[in-house]
């Protein structure tokens, strides 16, 4: 007789594309799993290939098939002094939350330490279900006033912020990665505004800033997307510092 | 053992029993945990003074095109040439390949045409008695093998199938343990030929006289070491008393046989541990302190850096930027599960920052994870910095060659002084893919080589039957290919016989036959394209398929997928066990290694289009690395693919060149060094062979094609050596910069 599956062994995750090492999506030597869709619309977005599912910009694959992959770089997360383990990035992890759910499951079993990089853009009671298996999380807040971050994602901050707040009340750790648009989100009064509002959480470990690139444009320019920020230039180091300090007024842990 | 009564101090052994120089090495080396701490900040003054006279030197070769001088009237021989010096007050350890630094000589031994064609290519004129000698009275071992060849050995070399063969150059790859010479002194060491000699059996089979013919032509070349020496004021007869002599003496071994042979790799075994014995007891008895013993290894390094061979155009395409291997391994651990980390494994590391780097020596790690963290991250720290390290598995040649193994030119393990290799270059295997779609016939010239076998049918490729044809080639081939190296080293042995460097070996000896491989990852993706996608063959006029349309996706090598890396292993498998059918010259074992040298460009030259997609002409992948850009799973998953290639198939070595941006790396020093010293564990982890690690921003090296003169000492590693970048031609560059560089997107 045959046996039937269990719906979540059938569950296929829409991956965009495996990155085998990475040293810069959380602790140690990360194999980086980025998925396809993104409730969200980041105007100076890097993996802009990667927000719209569109047909022939994923593959599919089970939980299954994505462990054994992460499985055969096992051998350089416990070789690698600082460690290391699979990162859920995209795209947005979330958009996929069932799929997600069941890998985060899977690689706990395993005792693969874990790391979702969102943006939080997700209902409070997926973040808290999820965070049980998650070691860590990268949290992308793009801006902290709530009309900027409308106009530079399309969308609302109000939730994102309950769910940092959410997460450190659950007393998961995460790291606040923030990228530093020259005249977009350097603004010195919403600087001030973000660490303050950072500077009540306790598992907030370390903040990245993140000097913004421009190497995402050839992805629109491959979709045939206009790029909505033609005209700006990465950051200089000053600009870089200058905001750092503000951080370090505050005696938040910042990288950059 | 009068002689060696001085060395009370140190541990005795089988080594004062009999020539044992790794039980010396044992008994009285001292492992080192600690870190870096105890170097010196800076190179001595002395050393600076030598090393910014080299430099002038290396500046003014440069300006005068590649060669500052040439010496086309002598032969070179041990004894030619009087004492040569740099900065002779400044010199702690002496002697040079002529009486002038950087000077090349001729040694026409290994071919005159040869010869003749590289002194005049640098505007020098050949003496015309030398030219008369090596045409009129005396053979040369380009000459014999010549004489010996088939039409079929002909064609095959001049198509490009087998290539890079050392039948118009010195095989080199041969290592003799100079340590020898300080640790017994050279009157020990003639009195043990001696002794074999005369306890050889008096039957005079061919081989007997052959080995006593060869012994004696041993015990010569010693006594002519001697005099060498001597020329320089130094009385090598006795063992070294002292470190300075130690290191003196080892090197007057080493150099006595680089003026003899101009092999294509002229390699050094380990010399750490055993310095480091002489250097700590020196230090321990107040004759030397930590700046006067980092200035002897400066010196000797110094020494390294500055032999020059006399090269062919021809030579220069295949191994290019003027490389002579002097490779030595450093550290390793020992049979008995101690470490062999020393203080002077770290002072040799250490001459990348006194002298920056340099791709002489080549440094080659020989890695465990038992090696002491301390000591991996400081070698790790050095190759973010200066790319001039390669890296290979100590596990896995530990148990097949001891503990007491060099390495020589790239990626080759043999036991010191009991292990001899007959190096055979490679095979261009993408040809022999093409050749065997074409029923035997080469697809640039048309010409049948191989036998006939009729043109394949049908408007698509299909796997089992280009597979089988490969298999049906590739007996043909190896069978070729032995028999090919059977001749170059009879006639190697007979016509260039390396004296000094077999004198420094034990009289009976463990001999490799070592093929080669080019080509691997384009045939594994040629037929994962047969098999997982659609590949049309496109025939000219003369109805040879010389091109393939490629339709749909298929799996490629370098994305840790087995459907096309089991491919790939397969083919080393069947390449070797094809080999080992054919018996080899006296008696060696077969070996294959997958590495091309530069030579991955030459034969992407000669090959045409190729299954894959890869078009004719165009580059190889160097080694065994994945061809460029296909890897894209990302750094993991193409060192995944490589350590999968089984090294007891390619004992030869395994060359895998990886090239990563530093910032990906991550963030801060430390944290990079952590990454660097996890990727090298975790690869090894997976069995894998070797790796040279380049840490480098592609601008840079754009820039430097375009400045040279703002990188004199821009390093890189290429394929199981380091090349001085400005000194590859313009193609070379632009092939290094093509590579894959992982770097986060």
């Amino acid at each position: 007789m045959q046996v039937p599956e269990s719906a979540s062994g059938n569950r296929k995750g829409r991956i965009h594309s495996f990155e085998s090492f990475s040293a810069l999506d959380g602790p140690g030597i990360r194999y980086v799993i980025f998925f396809s869709g993104c409730p969200m619309r980041c105007i100076f977005c890097h993996n802009v290939d990667m927000g719209e599912s569109l047909p022939g910009t994923y593959n599919e694959y089970s939980v299954a098939e994505v462990v054994k992959r992460v499985e055969r770089a096992r051998a350089y997360f416990t070789r690698s002094r600082s460690g290391g383990g699979i990162t859920l990035s995209g795209g947005e992890p979330f958009f996929q939350f069932e799929f997600i759910l069941e890998l985060l499951k899977e690689c706990k079993r395993l005792k693969i330490h874990t790391v979702v990089d969102t943006n939080l853009y997700a209902s409070s009671r997926e973040i808290e279900e999820v965070s049980e298996w998650v070691d860590l999380f990268l949290v992308g807040l793009k801006h902290i006033d709530n009309q900027k971050h409308r106009e530079l994602t399309g969308k609302d901050n109000t939730l994102i912020l309950k769910n940092i707040a959410l997460l450190d009340s659950l007393k998961k750790c995460f790291w606040l990665r923030y990228v530093v648009i020259p005249g977009i989100t350097d603004g010195a009064e919403d600087i001030r505004q973000m660490v303050m509002f950072l500077s009540d959480f306790s598992h907030l470990e370390l903040v990245e800033l993140l000097p913004y690139h421009r190497l995402g444009i050839k992805k629109w320019d491959a979709l045939d997307k206009p790029y909505a920020l033609p005209d700006v230039k990465p950051p200089t180091a000053e600009e870089m510092a200058r905001v750092k300090e503000v951080f370090q007024e505050f005696d938040l842990s910042v990288l950059n | 053992m009068e002689k060696i009564a001085h060395s009370k101090k140190f541990i005795g052994g089988n080594w004062e029993k009999e020539i044992d120089v790794r039980d010396f090495i044992i008994r009285n080396y001292r492992p080192y945990d600690g870190d870096a701490s105890f170097l010196t900040r800076s190179a001595a003054e002395d050393t600076e003074k030598v090393w910014s006279r080299v430099k002038n030197l290396v500046r003014e070769e440069m300006q005068k095109g590649g060669v500052l001088d040439v010496d086309s009237d002598i032969p070179s021989s041990i004894t030619t040439f009087g004492p040569g010096y740099i900065d002779k007050e400044h010199e702690k350890i002496v002697g040079l390949q002529t009486d002038a630094p950087l000077k090349r000589t001729i040694k026409p031994q290994g071919g005159i045409r040869m010869v003749e064609q590289a002194v005049e290519m640098y505007g020098y004129k050949l003496n015309p008695d030398v030219k008369k000698i090596f045409t009129t009275y005396r053979k040369t071992h380009n000459e014999a093998v010549f004489q010996v060849y088939t039409p079929l050995i002909r064609k095959l070399r001049s198509h490009g199938l087998i290539t890079g063969l050392p039948d118009a150059y010195g095989r080199g790859r041969i290592i003799g343990d100079y340590r020898r010479v300080a640790l017994y002194g050279v009157n020990r060491l003639i009195e043990d030929k001696e002794k074999f000699l005369s306890e050889m059996p008096f039957t005079m089979t061919e081989s007997n006289i052959r080995l006593r013919e060869e012994i004696a032509e041993q015990i010569l070349a010693l006594k002519e070491l001697k005099v060498m020496a001597d020329s320089y004021g130094y009385d090598i007869s006795k063992p070294a008393q002292n470190a300075q002599e130690a290191i003196q003496w080892t090197y007057f071994g080493y150099l006595g046989s680089i003026k003899e042979q101009d092999g294509a790799a002229m390699s050094l075994p380990g010399v750490d541990a055993f310095f480091d014995i002489f250097l700590e007891r020196d230090i321990a008895a107040g004759l030397l302190d930590e700046e006067s013993a980092q200035a002897l290894i400066d010196d000797f390094v110094i020494k390294l850096r500055m032999i020059r061979h006399l090269r062919t155009e021809e030579y220069n395409q295949l191994f290019a930027g003027d490389p002579v291997w002097a490779t030595t391994v450093i550290a390793g651990m020992a049979e008995d599960g101690r470490h062999k980390v020393t203080r002077t494994s770290y002072r040799l590391l250490h001459t990348l920052e006194n002298l920056g780097p340099a791709p002489e020596p080549n440094l080659t790690i020989l890695w465990s994870p038992d090696l002491p963290e301390n000591f991996r991250r400081y070698a790790a720290g050095l190759s973010i910095k200066t790319s001039s390290i390669q890296y290979e598995n100590d596990e896995l040649m530990r148990p097949l060659f001891g503990d007491d193994y060099s390495i020589s030119c790239c990626v080759s393990a043999m036991k010191t002084g009991k292990e001899m290799q007959l190096f055979g270059a490679r095979c261009n295997l993408a040809k022999l893919l093409l050749l065997a779609i074409n029923g035997g016939r080469d697809e640039v010239s048309g010409e049948q080589l191989g036998p006939e076998r009729e043109p394949l049918k049908g408007s698509v490729l299909e796997y089992d039957e280009v597979k089988e044809r490969l298999s049906f080639y590739m007996r043909w081939l190896t069978e070729c290919y032995v028999n090919t190296m059977n001749i170059i080293h009879f006639m190697h042995d007979k016509y260039n016989y390396e004296r000094l460097q077999m004198a420094l070996h034990d009289s009976e000896m463990i001999r490799d036959m070592a093929f080669g491989l080019a080509g691997l990852s384009i045939v594994a993706d040629s037929l994962s394209a047969i098999r997982y996608a659609k590949v049309i063959p496109k025939t000219d006029e003369r109805g040879l398929v010389v091109d393939y349309e490629v339709q749909g996706d298929f799996p490629k090598y370098g994305n840790d997928d087995d459907r096309v890396d089991e491919i790939a292993v397969g083919i080393v498998r069947e390449f070797t066990e094809n080999l080992r059918k054919h018996p080899a010259h006296r008696g060696a074992r077969h070996t294959l290694s997958i590495l091309t040298i530069t030579s991955n460009l030459v034969y992407g030259k000669y090959t045409g289009s190729t299954p894959d997609g890869r078009k004719a002409g165009e580059p190889f992948a160097p080694g065994a690395n994945p061809m460029h850009g296909r890897d894209s799973n990302g750094a993991i998953a193409s060192l995944n693919s490589v350590a999968k290639l089984p090294y007891e198939y390619c004992m030869d070595g395994i060359s895998n060149t990886f090239t990563i941006v530093p910032t990906t790396l991550g963030k801060d020093p430390e944290n990079k060094v952590d990454t660097l010293v996890g990727l090298l564990d975790g690869y090894f982890d997976h069995q894998a062979h070797h790796i040279n690690v380049n840490v480098l921003q592609r601008d840079i090296l754009e820039d430097a094609m375009v400045h040279p003169e703002k990188y004199p000492q821009l390093t890189i590693r290429v394929s199981g050596y380091a090349v001085n970048f400005i000194k590859l031609t313009a193609e070379q560059q632009r092939e290094v910069i093509a590579r894959t560089f992982h770097a986060s997107t």
